[in-house]
C-alpha cells in the first residue's frame, strides 16, 4: 500500500494496460489483457461470468483457463461501455462462453459487447450493442448506435449499421491503416500526449468518422431499392430471445 | 498479463448511500453485492430471481415488486424517475412478473410500470411510466416504450418501433431455458446465493452456493433445440 504512488487517473501495469481507477472489473482474475490496453472510467467488465470448469479441476487447472474475457493489445475501451461473456445452454446446462477480443479493437461509449469474437483492427462505435455470439472478422468498422443481432457473422472489411446491422458498406482500398489504436493509446494515460498533428496516415477520429459515414450513406444509397433499407423493412425482424441460452 | 497489478484485488465500490431501502428477499435469491437499492418504499424479490452488479432498483417513487426466475442485469435502473410529472394512480412504482429479464443498461421507469411474465426487456431499452407490457413480450436492445403505453401479449418490438407477434408458441420452453441459466452452476458468475443471510449479502468471489434442484427436463430442452434450428430466425 505504501508503495502506491502519487494517485493519477489511471493504473499502467508493466505491460503498458491502463486501467482507468473508476472502471468496474468484475472478477478480475478472469480477465487477460494483451498489453497496451486503455480501458477507461465506468467501462464494465464482467469477467465472473466464466464457464466454472468441471468442478474437480476449478483448483488445479492453469490459471487463465477459464477466462471469460480476452483481450489483445492496443484495445481502447471507452468510457460506459460494456463487455460480457455470451451465454448458452451447453450441452444441458447453462454456460458462459469466454468473449475475446483481437488487437486494435476500439469500443465505443456506452457500447454493450456480447459478442463471441471480435477480430483484430475493429473500430465499435457509441452506443452499440453487439448481440450474443456475434462473430466480428478483421477490419471491421461498426457505426455509432448499431445494433448488431445475436449470433451474426460480419465479414472483413465490412461497414456496418442500422438496428438491426446490417452490411452498409466496404472499407476503402487502403483504409486499414485508420484503425491502428497506436497513437491513441498514447494519448491517455496518467500524462497524456497529444496526438500528433496530421500526417495523411494518422487520420484523427472525428475525420474519420465523417469519411465512413459519408461512404455509408453512398452505400446504403446504392444497395437501397435491393436491401430494402429504406422502406425500413428489415430483413430480421427479431432477436431471438432465448436462441442464445439453448441453442 | 493479468487486468491489473496483482496488488489490486476485484473489488467493486461499495454501494453509494441513500436512504436504504426497505427490503422484502426470497431467501432464495442471488444478488451481487454492488446491487444499489435505494429509496423508502419496500422492494420485493421474489424466489430464485438474479440481480447483476450495479443494478439500480429505487424504490422513491413507488414499491417495487420482482418476481420468481427474473434476471436483472448490471446497469439497469429499474424505478428511475420519469421526466412525465403527472402522479400515477397506482401505488405500485414497478411490477415485474416471473419469468422476465432485463438486460444490460435497461431503465424501467417508477409510476404503475408492469412488465408481464416471460418479458425480454432489451440492452438499453426504456420503458415508460405507467406503460404495461404484457406477456411474453419482446423489446429488442435501445426499444423505447412510451410512458401511458399498453402493450399486449406476446408482441416483438423491433427496429425502432416496429411491432409484431411472436406466434412461435414457445413459452414454457423459454421459461424452462431461464430457469436454467438461474440454476447452472456458472449462470450467475461469481454472484452470491443469498441464502438465509437476508439483507447480509456475501461479496462477489465468494463462493456461489447455489440451491440444486432437480431438473427433469432434459427432454424438453432437446425439443426446444430442435425448434430453434428447424426454424431460420436470422433470415
Amino acid at each position: 500500500m505504501s508503495r502506491k504512488q502519487v494517485k493519477g487517473e489511471y493504473i499502467e501495469t508493466d505491460t503498458g494496460n491502463k486501467v482507468a481507477r473508476k472502471a468496474n472489473l468484475v472478477g478480475t482474475q478472469h480477465i487477460m489483457l494483451g498489453g497496451k490496453t486503455v480501458i477507461q472510467a465506468e467501462a464494465m467488465i464482467r469477467g465472473d461470468l466464466a464457464r466454472t470448469a468441471q468442478p474437480a479441476s476449478t483448483t488445479t487447472a492453469a490459471p487463465g483457463s477459464n477466462t471469460a474475457v480476452a483481450i489483445g493489445r492496443y484495445c481502447f475501451l471507452s468510457k460506459g461501455c460494456c463487455l460480457r461473456p455470451p451465454g448458452r445452454i451447453y450441452k444441458g446446462t447453462f454456460t458462459y462462453l469466454p468473449l475475446r477480443l483481437g488487437d486494435h479493437v476500439f469500443v465505443g461509449e456506452g457500447t454493450v459487447v456480447q459478442a463471441a469474437t471480435v477480430g483484430s483492427h475493429v473500430h465499435i462505435g457509441a452506443n452499440v450493442v453487439i448481440g450474443e455470439f456475434a462473430i466480428i472478422k478483421d477490419y471491421v468498422r461498426v457505426l455509432d448506435g448499431a445494433i448488431v443481432p445475436p449470433n451474426m457473422v460480419i465479414p472483413s472489411f465490412s461497414i456496418v449499421a442500422g438496428q438491426p446491422a446490417r452490411v452498409v458498406g466496404e472499407v476503402p482500398e487502403g483504409g486499414h491503416e485508420a484503425f491502428e489504436l497506436r497513437e491513441l493509446y498514447k494519448t491517455v494515460g496518467n500524462n497524456p500526449q497529444p496526438l500528433p498533428v496530421t500526417t495523411t496516415e494518422t487520420v484523427s477520429y472525428e475525420c474519420l468518422s465523417t469519411k465512413f459515414s459519408s461512404s455509408m450513406r453512398t452505400s446504403i444509397r446504392t444497395f437501397g431499392g435491393l436491401s430494402g433499407f429504406e422502406n425500413g423493412q428489415p430483413h430480421l425482424d427479431e432477436i431471438p430471445s432465448f436462441a442464445k441460452s439453448s441453442v | 498479463m493479468a487486468s491489473s497489478s496483482s496488488k489490486r484485488q476485484s473489488v467493486l465500490p461499495r454501494t453509494p448511500a441513500g436512504p436504504k431501502a426497505p427490503v422484502n428477499f426470497s431467501s432464495s435469491i442471488t444478488i451481487a453485492d454492488s446491487a444499489q437499492l435505494t429509496g423508502h418504499h419496500t422492494i420485493n424479490i421474489s424466489s430464485e430471481s438474479v440481480v447483476h452488479p450495479r443494478a439500480k432498483l429505487d424504490s422513491a417513487k413507488g414499491r417495487i415488486t420482482i418476481g420468481r426466475r427474473c434476471i436483472v442485469h448490471e446497469r439497469t435502473s429499474i424505478g428511475a424517475a420519469s421526466a412525465d410529472p403527472t402522479p400515477s394512480e397506482s401505488r405500485d412504482g414497478v411490477f415485474i412478473s416471473d419469468y422476465a429479464t432485463v438486460e444490460v443498461g435497461a431503465v424501467i421507469e417508477s409510476g404503475g410500470t408492469i412488465i408481464g411474465e416471460g418479458c425480454l426487456v432489451g440492452v438499453g431499452s426504456r420503458v415508460g411510466k405507467g406503460a404495461k407490457i404484457g406477456k411474453h413480450c419482446i423489446l429488442t436492445p435501445k426499444s423505447v416504450i412510451p410512458p401511458g403505453e399498453e402493450v399486449p401479449d406476446f408482441t416483438v418490438v423491433y427496429s425502432n418501433g416496429t411491432r409484431r407477434m411472436d406466434k412461435r408458441g414457445v413459452t414454457d420452453l423459454k421459461n424452462k431455458a431461464q430457469a436454467r441459466q438461474i440454476e447452472g452452476p456458472d449462470g450467475n458468475g461469481s454472484m452470491v446465493y443469498v441464502g438465509q443471510a437476508v439483507g447480509k449479502v456475501a461479496r462477489p468471489g465468494g463462493v456461489a452456493v447455489v440451491p440444486t434442484i432437480p431438473l427433469p427436463e432434459a427432454l424438453y430442452l432437446r425439443c426446444l433445440k430442435e425448434r430453434l434450428f428447424s426454424r431460420n430466425y436470422i433470415r
